[in-house]
Order: structure tokens, then C-alpha cells, then sequence
């Protein structure tokens, strides 16, 4: 069994990945986590990232197919802290998965939906346009749907390890070593922005005291090339 | 000494093929022998064209490489060496987007017009992927069609020999790591892609491609991952 250092592999996933990140109303957020962490915000202010992931293949930890091998899900997370420790994490508020194996999942906060992706990338000579769009469907039929467009150029080797806990349950703790190629879509604080087209709509019942209309979109980022390995503490 | 030349992040398309064995062994240079894959799902293929989508490369020190981004598509012969049994893979030719590119490391590279659209369409865990690559050069074209159902890839690392069919001196060894989805294979039954169409108008192939050739199998690469090693 792989280690790093002296932690247990669990798994890894190999994925494409577009990651939006909202700056919504603090003190909703800041209810839905388990005391006595805090709300924190990434480097651009962002203080909820919803994730899109089309993962090509989840693996065990002896390298087999994960049961959830090949799927798509969208997941909702918030950049979080204990001032009391000093400790900071991801905390996963909740995931929205294709796949039945995938639920509830590794952080117990998975429901099941339908999640569809139409992607189109057009590239003439090294310029490429990519068009996303994504929508996640839950058995109520409310929907998140959002589209995006943008021009895409070069791409930034931007490997990152970070720790991920559950709002289900916070003694869950996953530390996620990423190998990846990020690229910045849109980012109000750098002063970036490739879109051309953007466009979210959320109805789902369980995300609708975040998106309520006041959220504003601060940043957009793709990784088209990424894999995860995820140890145990 | 083998050190660190560089790294390549990409997505790939494999075309395997079987074309006309002495057009073939004509570009290997002696004692080397054209040599086909053996067994598997690409048994009988003794060229295969490779489209790469390279995201980024980057040199040893982890700068990006002056090809740091790139759409090519490159021609490759299996072979073995008749004395020793040693194989390699020789690049017979790359038609490139980039302009850094040419004549590239193996002198075989020539800059093409590359154009490229591909729509992916998934709902649950199927997924359906339309792909159209056109790269055009002096001498003529090389250009991919297909459509296929994406299936679950299968995690593969290995590592070749590659030499360049215009300085076999030149050796290089790539070590990879990458997701394969074989999505069409003759010999292995596998036909989870149709409308398939490839077509090469480049004349300096035009022994190769004479319409005689017959397709092995397509696979997929979404994820790949190489490091490249020679001499310093």
C-alpha cells in the first residue's frame, strides 16, 4: 500500500474539473458548519466553491477500479477554519453524485442525481474555445444548471495539497496531495477574465439559503489534467 | 547518463494500423525490422499515428518548454533490432501546430495548420465524445473523424525506446503513465466507435497510405503523463 510519509493511501481519482467560487452570505454558511469551525475564504475572497467533476476513473488504494469508477458529480464546499487550533480545511457541505456506488459517500453528505455534461472544444492552431455546460437534476427535479464559455490558452502546472473534512461529520478527515494543471478562467482579484459567457441557476431546495440571488461569482478555474491522491491522517 | 529532458501533460488519440510492410522497413535504418504488435487488442499494427493535444510540457527544471503547448499528430513505426532483439519505436513524422516544434528534437517534425472541435456529451456514467482533428502542411494533410462511447479506461505504465528514422543515434526513453480506453480493436472485438474516418493526403506518406492500409484500433487517452530521458 502507497504512503506518504506515514499515511495510508485510501484512494486517488483522475479527473477534468471546473470550479466556481462564490462569495455568499456569511452567516447561512457559517450555519450549516459544526462548531467550532469558521467560515474562512480562499486567496480571491471566495467563501463557497461549488466543483464539477468529470472523473475518468476512481481507483482503491491497490490501484482497482473504485466502484464508482467512471462518474460525474458536482460538489459544494466551503473553505474552513479553527481559530482554536489553527487548522484549516475544506469542509464538504454536500455532493451531488451520478453514480449509486457514490453514495452517501466518503464524507456521508452524497445525494443521488442526474448529472449531465455537454462539453465542446474547438482549438485552431494553439488557441482553444471551450463551451461547459452542466446540469445536476435531483429526483424533485430541482436543477443547478450553469454554462460558461471561454478562451483558454496557457495552462499552469500548479500542484497543491490540502486537507478535506465533512459538515455531515467533521472527525472525517481526508488529506488530498494534487497533481494538476490549472487554468484561471476568471479571477476579479488578479484582474483575470477569459469568459466569454457565463451563466448559474440553482433550485434545489437543500443549497437555496447560499444561492438565493445574492450570491456574486468571483472566481472561475479549469483543470483539465488532474489527479488526486487522498491519504488518511 | 539517461537524465530528465522534460515533461508532458497531453490527451492522445491512437490510431493503429497495419500498412504495407515493405514501405515500412525502407525507412528503418539497418538492422532494424519492422515489428507489429504481437497479440492483444492492437495484434498485427505496425504503424500507428498518434494525436496528441499537449496541455503543457515542460523542461527538466519545470520551466515551460519552448513547445509547451501543442496539437500534432506523429507517425510511428514498431521495430526490433535484429541482432541484439532490443526494440524501439521510430518516429517516421509530426505535423505541428507549433512553430517551436519544427523540425523538433527527432528532425521530422514539419509546422501544420491545425484545427481541432470535439463535443462530449455524458449523462450518469455514458458518455459519448465527437472528435474532428485536421492538421494541413505543405505536402498535404492528416485528418481524424470519428464518434465513440467512452468506457471505463484502464490504468496503464510502461516505458519505450524512441529513436527518429533520420538519426537512429538518437535515443530517448519515455516512461508514462496514462488512462487507455480502447474503443475500437479488430482483433479484439471491441467496436465502441463508429464513423470512423482518417485520411492522409501528406505526400510524403502517400506509400504508406495507398489505400491498402487496414485499421487495427482506435484507442483513447484522456489522462497521459510522460517523462522523457536521454543522454545529457
Amino acid at each position: 500500500m502507497a504512503t506518504s510519509g506515514t499515511a495510508p493511501l485510501l484512494d486517488s481519482m483522475i479527473a477534468e474539473r471546473i470550479l466556481l467560487g462564490f462569495q455568499v452570505r456569511a452567516e447561512a454558511l457559517q450555519s450549516r458548519l459544526p462548531a467550532p469551525w469558521r467560515v474562512g475564504s480562499t486567496p480571491a475572497g471566495a467563501n463557497l466553491v461549488v466543483i464539477f467533476n468529470e472523473v475518468f476513473l476512481n481507483q482503491d488504494a491497490g490501484g482497482a477500479p473504485a466502484p464508482d469508477a467512471t462518474t460525474r458529480y458536482l460538489g459544494v464546499v466551503v473553505p474552513g477554519r479553527r481559530p482554536d487550533i489553527g487548522e484549516e480545511a475544506s469542509i464538504n457541505l454536500r455532493i451531488f453524485a451520478a453514480h449509486p456506488q457514490a453514495i452517501p459517500g466518503k464524507y456521508r453528505t452524497s445525494f443521488p442525481a442526474v448529472v449531465r455534461r455537454q462539453q465542446r472544444l474547438v482549438s485552431e492552431g494553439l488557441a482553444t474555445t471551450v463551451e461547459e455546460h452542466c446540469t445536476v437534476r435531483v429526483p424533485a427535479g430541482e436543477e443547478i444548471d450553469f454554462r460558461l464559455r471561454y478562451t483558454r490558452d496557457a495552462v499552469a502546472h500548479t500542484p497543491t495539497r490540502s486537507r478535506g473534512r465533512s459538515a455531515a461529520d467533521p472527525a472525517i478527515l481526508r488529506l488530498y496531495r494534487v497533481d494538476q494543471l490549472a487554468y484561471t478562467v476568471r479571477d476579479a482579484s488578479q484582474g483575470v477574465d477569459h469568459v466569454l459567457d457565463f451563466a448559474f441557476r440553482a433550485t434545489v431546495t437543500d443549497l437555496s439559503d447560499l444561492i438565493d440571488g445574492t450570491e456574486r461569482l468571483l472566481t472561475v478555474a479549469a483543470s483539465p489534467w488532474y489527479h488526486r491522491r487522498v491519504y488518511a491522517e | 547518463m539517461a537524465t530528465l529532458l522534460n515533461v508532458t501533460r497531453d490527451t492522445k488519440i491512437q490510431v493503429r494500423l497495419r500498412a504495407g510492410l515493405p514501405a515500412l522497413q525502407r525507412r528503418l535504418p539497418h538492422p532494424w525490422v519492422v515489428a507489429p504488435s504481437a497479440q492483444g487488442p492492437h495484434a498485427g499494427a505496425n504503424l500507428i499515428a498518434v494525436f496528441s493535444e499537449v496541455l503543457l510540457r515542460q523542461d527538466a527544471g519545470g520551466r515551460p518548454a519552448l513547445d509547451a503547448v501543442d496539437l500534432s499528430v506523429t507517425l510511428l513505426i514498431p521495430a526490433i533490432h535484429a541482432e541484439t532483439q532490443d526494440s524501439a519505436t521510430f518516429i517516421l513524422r509530426v505535423l505541428t501546430a507549433n512553430p517551436d516544434a519544427a523540425p523538433g528534437r527527432y528532425r521530422v517534425a514539419v509546422l501544420a495548420t491545425a484545427w481541432r472541435a470535439r463535443t462530449m456529451v455524458g449523462e450518469g456514467q455514458h458518455t459519448t465524445v465527437t472528435d474532428e482533428i485536421l492538421l494541413h502542411a505543405v505536402d498535404g494533410a492528416i485528418e481524424l473523424r470519428l464518434e465513440y462511447d467512452a468506457g471505463v479506461p484502464v490504468r496503464m505504465q510502461w516505458s519505450t525506446t524512441v529513436r527518429s528514422v533520420v538519426d537512429s543515434g538518437l535515443e530517448r526513453t519515455y516512461r508514462s503513465d496514462a488512462l487507455v480506453d480502447v474503443v475500437s480493436s479488430e482483433p479484439g472485438g471491441i467496436a465502441q466507435a463508429r464513423d470512423v474516418h482518417l485520411r492522409v493526403t501528406d505526400a510524403a506518406l502517400s506509400d504508406l497510405f495507398d489505400s491498402t492500409e487496414r485499421l487495427v484500433s482506435i484507442a483513447v487517452v484522456p489522462w497521459f503523463f510522460r517523462e522523457e530521458c536521454g543522454a545529457d
